[in-house]
């Protein structure tokens, strides 16, 4: 059943003053998965997860979670939550704030297994405000699972964090799947969603313009990256159809397209003296942004 | 599953009853462990009380009558500094935020800063009565010994409550300095500090309107030098401020929650 | 999960521990805070030994190692065996039987109860009296029925909370003399011709002796009717033809000199306008006259008042109402400090003259308290050059036989077992009197700490209301038309110092004084009490309205509404401002919230801080309607 839908946020308008942060917003939320919301700053993946965590009360649309309201505590027993900005108090050692958290649950995972999920084995006694980042986002990992949750929420959990600690934290999280569970994971890193979603739904201005595997957004956007030294004209090739983005660097052209053969025939008819070509398989940071531009040019018209 | 029912079934009253004794342990080691907090929160009345009380002895019976009104200027601290300080700092660090995604009841977290409060009050009673009863030979009657601590200690309603609304308005970084600025100046025109019948007449007048000089006034009737109003009328206004104090609050967290 | 992990947090771990670990160290340290607050001083009396916590409840027990004041002097290390309320054998290690109780006499001394040789009785003074070891009281003019109804408890043996009664009952006086002003109830004589009458009236009625007033006024300035010499005489006469003690009120030494030429047995005050010379003083001690010279009253009179050096050796022994009210008051009218340095030279030349002197306080007097001033008139009398044991024995055996009560006042085989055992040595430091550790009234310990039970017992009904409306108008002076009269009230006797003085001129009373910081609740003014005793109540509950005129110095002040039940709280109070000129002043009586009509007891016009600092205000015209 990994289509079973955890939760649904449907046709969700949201505003801070004149500012739209969710504009008619649609997403779901399946069993199982491993699902993250990219966006650059300012697309709305901090306004949905506070949606999504009841924090924030839905001003057009409707959100469930579990079936329920999202703030419901039913709801609250039943996942986790890991916060961009969040913390608990230095004084307390790392066992005592797990255990508080753990108290909340009515099958809490075990303080120790926590300590191991979360690659605190040899912290525990030791105060959080003498963590260093790393350890703290450990811990703050360790505090969404301290319920046993069926489903966890990580609002940009990498953030701030050197190459090392980074990749660590990647590694607890990718055994959240082992484990069955569903998590939500908000970024702006597009490696990051690379290498742990299941799904991908990308944010911008307040919309998903593109969901999908990685894969098939890496596809869904221009497909493939041509790079060549040619005197055909920079705008008309813009212009042709299928083109995303004509990038001018040194001598060569860099361009990202959906329909890469026609691209190619196109440019050789025009000039024959095209030379030093490549053909690149486009990366998802040249999808994330075409399908932005193409959005924003959307928006234009 | 209970994926569909519409709400939770409640928690077993022991697994209640844990979540609030953990989180008051948690409030209580988060505060104890901080010597910024401890020490002046303990230290302060006990030194004062000292001075005034032991030291200066301006009246015979001056010991007696700051022993109460210590009590309830050092009750003032930890429910001000806990609440005030406390709560803002928990607000602002995203701590508060942390907790709301979890199924913690909102009372524990309440409960369990009030309990804090009160094991600190505790503490602050047992030194300033050990001080008074043996440094400046206070001797009350059985009865009165528990009428003082016991209102003593009931002064945390109030300021806790008062502490929750300035914590619910200020900055973590201005909660301190608002503390102060509400706690000191209320602490001296109540007349914890001095008896109140030794300030000018017009600051008498006023100090009706601080809940401090209430509940000082409460504690006083225990040892019969209060200046002379009703208890019930003490208790009424104080029961007012509190309600005053709580709406502030819940104006307060409703700013936060839209923001 | 297989790595290394501390055993300490696999101990730890698990909810239930925590739980139960933090519930443990809150259970601990609520019972440390508890048993804490249960250990904490109480102000209980000095009691050491185990034995004076539950004095024997028998009526025969032994004290054993005691220093003995026994009336006259103290003997070290004695025992004192009390058999069926008496007292049966005293000396040094008595073969006291083994299964009698016994009480730790050692570093302590018992000394006879205490007589106090001028006393007025009201209900519930005799308890108050006794709670401070004042265990016979003379009373110097009361109501005669008030008397008689306390008769039989002095002439047996029985367990009681009270202070034996002998009461010359009604005084003699002019008419509108010098105790007419009270409201009891007096029969004035108006010449030589009503002595013998008088005088066989009194003894039927059941005076133990005759109580003459001779009282111009003079020495507070004002003119009042007194007796004269002729009839003085023919009474003093008449109560010898009766075999009754003749005793005097007398102000002046002159009128003392008189009556002791014309065959007076004592005198119940000293003089206070001149100091006797030598061969004066010689004359009265040849007559064998004995002098009560009330110094505690002397002294508040002339604003030295013992009050606040008797509150602070009261040593937690509950204080009633009436012994803080009355302590708290001073007089209307005082006359500065010397009157009472002349009545202690006059103390000490009678001493030196070898004139028999007895211990009295004039209780209930402003200034004074039942039974506790007796404490604070020890000390005077030493002040006034009496040793130690001359002291106690004018307090002791002296008034016991000066009187003729020859079943008291001394601790000798067969006299009553009235007792008061003090912690410390006495002979040492005459202060420590006031460490009461126990008294006994006829064998029985008297319960020191039970005041309001015994209270509620002993408080009247009130007193029916008078036919007149009008308290007072001021027409003679700082009066009243019925009950105790008016007088200085203040914070004092709550350890604050404001003052006042009342003063009757045009017909207004004048009341002005100074309004001082304190530790607590600041007040002075003038209180009037309705009843014929201060704070017993008169029922006023067919009256709805005070009113009065007043003017002043346009400050507010209050007139606070005194209930018989008057306990620790503030009474009710309500203000009134005064300005430069007389105004109306109506307060129905409902604005007094917790007060009601049917038990007044008093009447306050004080002034209150804030502000601090000196008032002025008159009154006149008070009426209660």
């Amino acid at each position: 059943m990994t289509d079973r839908l955890l939760a649904t946020m449907s046709a969700i308008t949201h505003r801070y003053g004149d500012v739209v942060a969710l504009d008619g917003l649609n997403l779901e939320i399946r069993t199982g998965e491993v699902l993250a919301i990219l966006g650059p700053n300012g697309a709305g993946k901090t306004t949905a997860i506070g949606l999504l965590l009841g924090s924030l009360r839905a001003q057009q649309g409707t959100v469930r979670v579990f079936g329920h309201e999202p703030g419901a505590t039913a709801v609250r027993l039943r996942r986790g939550a890991m916060l961009q900005v969040s913390g608990v108090p230095d004084t307390l050692t790392v066992a005592e704030n797990l255990e508080l958290f753990s108290s909340y649950y009515p099958a809490p995972l075990p303080v120790l297994r926590l300590l191991t999920m979360a690659g605190l084995e040899k912290l525990g006694d030791r105060r959080y405000g003498r963590l260093s980042g790393g350890q703290k986002q450990r811990v703050m990992f360790a505090l969404a699972l301290a319920g046993d949750p069926e489903l966890v929420f990580l609002d940009e959990p990498t953030t701030g964090l050197d190459v090392e600690a980074r990749r660590s934290l990647w590694n607890e999280i990718r055994g959240l799947k082992a484990t069955g569970r569903t998590a939500v994971l908000t970024t702006h890193n597009l490696e990051e969603a690379d290498a742990l979603a299941d799904r991908i739904a990308v944010f911008h201005q307040g919309r998903v313009v593109a969901e999908g595997t990685s894969a098939e957004i890496k596809s869904r956007a221009a497909g493939r990256r041509i790079r060549c030294i040619t005197s055909v004209n920079r705008d008309e090739i813009a212009a042709m159809p299928g083109v995303a983005r004509v990038e001018v660097s040194g001598q060569h052209l860099e361009v990202l397209t959906a329909r890469p053969e026609e691209l190619l025939r196109e440019l050789f008819a025009l000039d024959s003296e095209l030379r030093d070509l490549q053909v690149t398989g486009a990366a998802l940071e040249d999808a994330f942004l075409a399908l932005i531009r193409d959005d924003d040019q959307a928006k234009a018209a | 599953m209970q994926a569909t029912n519409a709400g939770a079934p409640r928690p077993p009253l022991s697994r209640r009853a844990s979540i609030y004794v953990l989180e008051a342990r948690a409030e209580f080691l988060t505060l104890a462990r901080m010597p910024a907090f401890t020490v002046p929160t303990l230290l302060f009345p006990l030194m004062f009380y000292a001075f005034f009380g032991v030291v200066m002895k301006f009246s015979p019976s001056a010991p007696t009558y700051l022993l109460a009104t210590y009590g309830v200027f050092g009750l003032m601290g930890p429910s001000l500094y806990g609440f005030g300080v406390g709560f803002a700092n928990a607000r602002d660090s995203g701590q508060l935020l942390l907790k709301q995604t979890t199924p913690m009841p909102v009372a524990a977290y309440l409960a369990a800063r009030i309990a804090t409060a009160l094991v600190f009050g505790m503490a602050i009673v047992i030194s300033l009565f050990l001080l008074g009863a043996y440094a400046a030979d206070v001797t009350l009657y059985r009865w009165q010994w528990f009428a003082l601590a016991g209102i003593v200690l009931a002064s945390v309603i109030p300021f806790c409550a008062l502490g929750l609304a300035i914590g619910a308005w200020v900055k973590a970084q201005s909660a301190v300095a608002i503390v102060n600025i509400v706690y000191l100046p209320m602490a001296f025109l109540s007349g914890l500090w001095m008896p109140i019948a030794l300030l000018p007449s017009f600051l008498q007048k006023l100090a009706i309107v601080f809940p401090a000089y209430h509940q000082a006034q409460l504690t006083l009737k225990v040892i019969n030098m209060d200046q002379g109003g009703s208890a019930g009328g003490h208790v009424l206004i104080i029961g007012i401020f509190t309600v005053i104090f709580l709406v502030i609050a819940a104006a307060g967290f409703r700013r936060v929650s839209q923001r | 999960m297989s790595r290394i992990v501390s055993t300490r947090l696999v101990k730890r771990f698990g909810a239930e521990n925590t739980v139960a670990r933090t519930l443990m160290y809150l259970a601990v340290g609520f019972a440390v805070f508890v048993s804490f607050l249960l250990a904490l001083p109480e102000p209980t009396p000095p009691v050491t030994a185990e034995t004076l916590e539950n004095p024997p409840p028998e009526v025969s027990f032994a004290i054993v190692g005691a220093k003995v004041f026994d009336g006259e002097s103290f003997l070290p290390n004695q025992d004192v065996w009390v058999e069926n309320g008496r007292i049966h054998r005293i000396g040094r290690e008595l073969d006291v039987p083994t299964d009698l109780a016994r009480v730790d006499g050692r570093g302590r001394t018992l000394l006879p109860g205490l007589i106090d040789g001028h006393v007025h009785t009201f209900y519930g003074t005799l308890s108050d009296a006794a709670r401070f070891g004042v265990t016979t009281v003379l009373d110097q003019f009361t109501d005669p029925r008030l008397a008689a109804s306390k008769r039989a408890a002095r002439d047996t043996l029985a367990p009681g909370n009270e202070a034996d009664l002998f009461s010359a009952g009604m005084l003699a006086t002019a008419n509108g003399g010098h105790g007419t002003q009270f409201g009891i109830p007096v029969e004035p004589l108006s010449g030589p011709d009503d002595a013998s009458a008088w005088v066989r009236a009194r003894k039927a009625e059941g005076s133990d002796w005759i109580k003459i007033i001779r009282e111009d006024g003079s020495t507070v300035g004002r003119d009042i009717p007194t007796l004269d010499q002729d009839t003085v005489g023919a009474l003093i006469a008449a109560a010898h033809e009766e075999d009754l003690l003749a005793v005097l009120h007398v102000s002046t030494l002159e009128h003392a000199l008189e009556a002791v030429a014309l065959g007076a047995d004592g005198f119940m005050h000293v003089w206070r306008d001149a100091i006797i010379d030598e061969v004066q003083a010689a004359r009265i001690a040849a007559a064998g006259v004995f002098v009560v010279p009330t110094l505690s009253v002397t002294a508040s009179f002339g604003e030295n008042s013992m009050a606040p050096e008797l509150l602070e050796a009261a040593g937690g022994a509950p204080l009633s109402p009436m012994q803080r009210q009355t302590l708290a008051s001073t007089f209307s009218n005082s006359s500065g400090e010397t009157t009472s340095s002349v009545a202690l030279e006059n103390v000490r030349r009678l001493r030196e003259a070898g004139v028999r002197l007895l211990a009295g306080t004039d209780a209930p007097n402003p200034g004074t308290a039942f039974g506790l001033s007796m404490h604070g008139e020890l000390r005077l009398l030493q002040r006034a050059g009496l040793s130690t044991a001359e002291a106690l024995s004018a307090a002791t055996s002296t008034g016991a036989e000066a009187f003729g009560i020859d079943d008291r006042g001394r601790i000798s085989e067969g006299r009553i077992a009235d007792l008061i055992l003090v912690d410390g040595d006495l002979e040492s430091d005459l202060s420590l009197s006031t460490r009461i550790l126990a008294v006994w009234k006829d064998g029985y310990p008297i319960d020191r700490y039970r005041l309001d039970q015994e209270r509620q017992q002993t408080t009247p009904a009130p007193s029916a209301a008078p036919e007149t409306t009008v308290i007072a108008d001021f027409e003679n002076g700082v009066r009243a038309n019925f009950g105790f009269g008016w007088q200085v009230t203040s914070d004092q006797f709550q350890g604050g110092s404001s003052t006042a003085r009342l003063s009757a001129e045009n017909a207004v009373l004048r009341v002005e004084g100074e309004v001082a910081a304190g530790l607590a609740f600041s007040w002075a003014g003038a209180i009037y009490f309705p009843n014929a005793q201060p704070m017993q109540p008169v029922d006023f509950s067919d009256r709805d309205t005070l009113r009065f005129r007043a003017r002043g110095d346009g400050r507010t002040y209050h007139v606070m509404l005194f209930g018989a039940d008057a306990g620790a709280s503030a009474p009710p109070s309500v203000p009134f401002t005064t300005s430069a000129q007389w105004s109306e002043i109506e307060i129905p009586l409902a604005r007094f919230p917790t007060a009601t009509p049917g038990l007044i007891a008093g009447l306050a016009f004080v002034a209150q801080a804030p502000p601090l600092g000196s008032f002025l205000f008159e009154i006149d015209d008070v009426e209660i309607r």
